[in-house]
């Protein structure tokens, strides 16, 4: 996607979570501060020009994306160097800046939650809430940092 | 995970979708998944099909043996599911127009997705 549709994302997800209970709600909420999480990761990425803003959207299959064709209907495509599913999907190759390291080592200690505690049946702790919340607000300040928001 | 903790999350990540607007259209479409995903699992355990001891994350990806076993047992389960993946691309993962239309849809779907799962059962002479 591009660098603004990103952000306008973010922006809505972000604002979302004063709506949910972490703990009565912890799915909705976690899976909303992934998602917010990797928003705002993917206009980072672009700003930095270590990923390129476009108008594809990524599947749930690495390096495959959504692409509209000149009459604008969509068909799926191998694409490289857009968007990411997750921290790490697809990998970016060579040495990150420190805030994008930053905001990718965060997401991925959100990520060790997911399926244990979404798909999965480990109890929601106030630990894990906390360990949740911790990353989503480090990963967000590193990734603002370079987007400028 | 065993059906009936399958049948909890489903109920709560329910609950929680009551809390959502049409506008927050990109988790309404990811809580019908997470729900109907635990919904189908359920429904799996029901009918007995596949590996009960591993669960489906994505049913867009399981075989297709299972595809036409889940058909015949159940056949309004898949289509309604993968519907519900196929919106994430391009409303959740993407900036098409139109997403508040879409998870309104979604919450139709994982209805369809729950009255399937909930009336499922084993193939007659298992």
């Amino acid at each position: 996607m591009k660098i603004e549709a990103h952000i306008d994302k973010f922006k809505r997800l972000d604002e979302l979570l004063a709506r949910l209970d972490p703990q009565g709600d912890f799915e909705i909420w976690y899976w909303t501060i992934l998602n917010a999480g990797t928003a705002i990761i993917n206009a980072a990425l672009h700003v930095t020009g270590l990923t390129r803003e476009d108008n594809s959207f990524a599947s749930q299959i690495p390096n495959i994306y959504s692409v509209a064709g000149p009459d604008g209907t969509r068909h799926l495509e191998y694409v490289f160097g857009v968007d990411i599913l997750h921290a790490g999907m697809p990998k970016i190759e060579g040495r990150l800046p420190p805030a994008i390291a930053t905001a990718f080592s965060e997401m991925e200690l959100i990520e060790e939650f997911r399926d244990p505690c979404i798909r999965e049946d480990r109890p929601i702790t106030p630990d894990i809430i906390r360990s949740c919340s911790s990353a989503y607000a480090k990963c967000v300040a590193a990734a603002k940092s370079v987007v400028r928001i | 995970m065993k059906s009936e903790l399958h049948r909890v999350k489903a109920e709560r990540i329910e609950r929680s979708i009551q809390k959502l607007n049409n506008a927050d259209y990109e988790i309404t479409i990811e809580a019908c998944m997470l729900a109907g995903t635990h919904w189908f699992n359920l429904a799996r355990h029901q009918m007995a099909i596949g590996d009960l001891e591993r669960d489906v994350m994505h049913a867009e990806f399981i075989d297709g043996i299972q595809r036409v076993q889940i058909s015949v047992l159940a056949p309004a389960l898949l289509p309604a599911l993968d519907e519900i993946e196929g919106y994430r691309t391009g409303f959740v993962r993407g900036d098409l127009e139109g997403g508040e239309k879409i998870a309104a849809r979604c919450r139709d779907l994982l209805d369809v997705i729950r009255n399937a799962a909930l009336h499922c059962e084993l193939p007659k002479g298992k």
